[in-house]
């Protein structure tokens, strides 16, 4: 609601300006002719007028500094991703037991935590994976409640996973996945879809800036790609979808050092005000790449801690025994 | 789970009561009475204006097929098929003796353009026009001709294939106007006591295509037949023989569908294929018959026999199949690998959905010295159909350095439907080498929820995942058909339509 109004409001900010602008020097100008003609009636009337648009003005301007200045804390701020009290069943076994987080547009949240903690089953349910029953609480994507939407309207919404496991699709060229995919969630929006030459430019840029070889996308999705081509391939995707949500599980593993700094220095190409970004990893040296602005830590299907970047690096030092006391 | 049992229901919804090509074809026509009796064969005989021979071949098949008992080893359901129920001989009534295809029954052209088949002679392929004033360019040509019910009611470029000595008319037109050729080939292939289903059809099958392509000769164009079962109650029963002289090269395509009908009506057919020396015959089937609605009530028994002869030395036959319809699917296109150095070649997509019955594979019978073949089988179930693949690959005493490699693959859609491998491999010689694969994968739900996590939808997933599988197959059809096959794959697995 809020939001909306902030919309109207910016999306006409010109017009006030100019209205209240003219007013003013059109007063003015009265103002200038009364005091020529010596009438004082024109010239009083003028002056009213020159002050009335000139408080119009400054006062529109005034508004609008205060409404794009910095708040506290994104309070006011529609989150992206709010996940409150999230409880998660796989089969019968309660895995997430009340999970809480929220992301607002240009954050980068990093989310660490022992094997079995949850963090994959986390991002699958927030991607709309079947198979995982919510037993309580909800999820919120701007505002809307993201588990009534089909996984594939999450995507062309904006939500994107990139997988800890990236599946192999045999028979399936790459380039032509890309393209359905991509054609797909345009399609979804009502945008149009991408003509064949636009879309061969937009992957060769992206493909290029990944360092990933043309003929790796003539083969089939994943198949025969060693285990960091995968990761790549995920990178990718990610940068010609061009999410609003971006979810890495372990985007990390499988990299040697060099295709490590490529991949995050692909991700951190997507960082913007708009987009926000969760990097589920075990490994405090992803986050020197990818700095976070928020590390969680995730232990037994909850958040056990938040803090900043310098929380990674205690568990570095300290590993999670003691949160998982805290659990 | 939920992924795959979502798009297991929806499979099943839509595809069999989606059959695109159901409508009938309102048309007088002429029949013979029901059933089967040796009058009813004279009776076919005398309307094709035989010559003696030919319905003495007809009675002594018949007189055999009456000894014979319908063959029970597949792994296919039936109810008991009633043969004195059926019609068959069925044909479109003609107006007057025609003289050019603008005479034929504008019902049945308006059916071929609702079917997308050309009859008018035009390039087919969309957006390729011809250069302005000119003529079409030679590959996109394709010759058809249609069979409608038990006759053939057109078959277009007949003078274009003439000009380079190509023969390709109805049988029945073959019988009359190219008796030596029939005479010397038919039967050759498959013998008329061959099998239950052969046997019958040759007492009374009533038309099919016949070509001949001389010594030397690469056809210039696509062959193709389309048919199509309109009548109720009609069986169809058509004949096929295709003869390749030394050093020639043709490539053959049929397709096939009905209307949407609750009784079940049957369609025997024969194929024979002659290669002789250094000769090679491409054969590829689109089958697309009415496979039954939802709950298994009606659709196409489709019991076929189809056979090719590698006769001459360095000789090349090659099967490619895509089967989506039928009720039943009985059908092994085989190979009979008689010259030095020939090669026989079966590529297969076969589809079941809802309750369909695919038994379907091929034989490779390698006789002639350093003989190759290959089979390549991808079988997709869904729903609650049931899909076999059998196959037969033997070497025998002569046949050394016989090599054979086999690979089957199949497919699972939801926990319902079956597949089924069933190889035999025989080598009476120790210089033989067989090679045979045989996977089965259920859809996997990772790969499914990957793709939809990239934005397509749970069907467009579906279909994407069986186009990979089945890609290997598909580039083995010509290209113009591929696309069709392709579209054909996912309309008869998702229903999405276009
Ligand atoms: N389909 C399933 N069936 C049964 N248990 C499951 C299933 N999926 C996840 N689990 C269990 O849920 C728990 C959390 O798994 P999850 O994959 O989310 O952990 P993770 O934090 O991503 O671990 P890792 O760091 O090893 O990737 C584990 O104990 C796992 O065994
Ligand atoms: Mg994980």
């Amino acid at each position: 609601m809020v939001q909306t109004i902030r919309n109207i409001l910016v999306g006409v900010q010109v017009w006030p300006f100019a209205i209240t602008g003219f007013v003013a020097i059109a007063g003015a100008f009265i103002a200038l002719i009364g005091a020529f003609a010596s009438s004082l009636d024109v010239m009083e009337f003028g002056k009213a007028a020159a002050g009335f648009g000139a408080m119009g003005f400054f006062g529109w301007l005034l508004f609008l500094i205060a409404l794009r200045s910095p708040r506290p804390e994104g309070k006011k701020m529609t989150a992206l991703l709010e996940v409150k009290d999230l409880q998660v069943r796989v089969e019968d076994r309660e895995i997430l037991h009340g999970l809480s987080l929220t992301v607002n547009p240009g954050e980068v949240h990093a989310i660490m935590g022992p094997n079995g903690s949850g963090k994959s089953t986390l991002s699958h349910v927030i991607a709309g994976k079947p198979g995982y029953e919510v037993t309580g609480g909800q999820i919120l994507f701007r505002g809307e409640d993201l588990l009534e939407m089909a996984p594939d309207e999450r995507a062309a919404k904006g939500v994107f996973l990139a997988f800890q496991y990236p599946v192999e699709i045999p028979g399936v060229a790459t380039m032509n996945f890309l393209r359905t995919a991509l054609n797909a969630q345009r399609k979804a929006r009502g945008e149009s879809e991408y003509s064949t030459p636009d879309f061969l430019k937009k992957v060769r840029e992206v493909a290029k800036s990944l360092n990933i070889p043309q003929d790796m996308l003539k083969r089939g999705v994943n198949v025969g790609f060693s285990g960091g081509e995968k990761k790549r391939n995920e990178i990718l995707q990610m940068a010609l979808f061009e999410p609003s949500l971006c979810i890495l599980d372990e985007m990390d593993s499988g990299l040697d050092i060099d295709a490590l700094r490529i991949a995050a220095d692909g991700v951190n190409a997507l960082r913007s005000p708009e987009r926000a970004m969760v990097v589920i990893t075990h490994y405090q040296r992803l986050l020197n790449y990818i700095v976070p602005d928020y590390v969680h830590v995730m232990a037994k299907g909850r958040v056990v801690k938040s803090g900043d970047k310098h929380l990674a690096l205690e568990l570095e030092a300290a590993g999670y025994a003691p949160f998982e006391h805290a659990a | 789970m939920v992924a795959v049992q979502e798009t297991v229901e929806r499979v099943r919804r839509i595809d069999v009561d989606q059959y695109r090509y159901g409508f009938e074809t309102l048309i007088e026509s002429e029949k013979a009475p029901k059933g089967l009796s040796e009058d009813i064969v004279r009776f076919i005989s005398e309307k094709k204006n035989e010559p003696a021979w030919m319905l003495e071949w007809r009675l002594e098949a018949y007189r055999r097929w009456l000894t014979m008992t319908e063959p029970t080893w597949a792994r296919v359901n039936y109810p008991k098929i009633d043969y004195q129920d059926l019609y068959y001989y069925a044909a479109p009534k003609p107006k007057k003796t025609l003289s050019s295809i603008d005479e034929i029954d504008p019902e049945i052209l308006k059916t071929y353009e609702k079917l997308g088949i050309p009859l008018r002679e035009v390039a087919i392929l969309e957006g390729v026009e011809p250069p302005p004033g000119g003529e079409p360019s030679e590959q996109r040509k394709i010759a058809v001709d249609a069979i409608f019910d038990s006759v053939s009611v057109a078959t277009t470029f007949q003078k274009e294939l003439k000009k380079a000595g190509v023969i390709f008319m109805p049988i029945s037109e073959a019988i009359r106007e190219h008796p030596e050729l029939v005479r010397k080939y038919l039967g050759s292939v498959v013998p008329t006591s061959d099998n239950f289903f052969a046997t019958l059809n040759s007492a009374v099958f009533s038309d099919g295509s016949f070509v001949y392509v001389p010594p030397g000769v690469r056809c210039p164009m696509e062959l193709s037949t389309y048919f199509r079962i309109n009548e109720r109650n009609t069986g169809q029963f058509e004949r096929t023989l295709i003869i390749a002289d030394k050093g020639s090269y043709v490539s053959y395509l049929e397709g096939c569908t009905a209307p949407q009908r609750d009784e079940n009506q049957l369609h025997a057919a024969v194929v024979e294929l002659v290669a002789l020396d250094d000769a090679e015959i491409k054969y590829s089937t689109v089958q697309n018959w009415y496979p039954g609605n939802s709950e298994g009530k009606g659709g196409i028994y489709n019991f076929v026999t189809k056979r090719g002869d590698c006769r001459g030395d360095h000789s090349k036959i090659s099967w490619t199949q895509v089967e989506t319809g039928s009720a039943i699917t009985w059908k092994y296109p085989s190979c009979i690998l008689r010259g030095d150095n020939s090669r026989g070649e079966f590529y297969s997509i076969a589809i079941s959905n809802g309750y369909q019955q695919v038994d379907s594979g091929t034989k490779m019978i390698h006789l002639g010295k350093n003989t190759s073949s290959r089979i390549i089988s991808k079988g997709i179930a869904a729903g609650k159909s049931q899909n076999t693949y059998r196959g037969l690959v033997t070497a025998h005493r002569k046949a050394t350095g016989a090599r054979n490699y086999t690979a089957c693959d199949s497919l699972l859609i939801g926990d319902k439907c079956g597949a089924h491998t069933v190889p035999y491999v025989e080598a009476k010689n120790s210089s033989a080498t067989f090679e045979h694969e045989a996977t089965t994968s259920k859809i996997s739900e990772d790969v499914l929820f990957y793709c939809v996590q990239r934005g397509l939808s749970q069907e467009e997933a579906v279909g994407l995942v069986v186009n990979g599988f089945v890609k290997d197959v598909l580039q083995q059809l010509p290209m113009e058909f591929a696309v069709e096959a392709q579209k054909l794959i996912s309309i008869s697995l998702e229903g999405s339509v276009g």
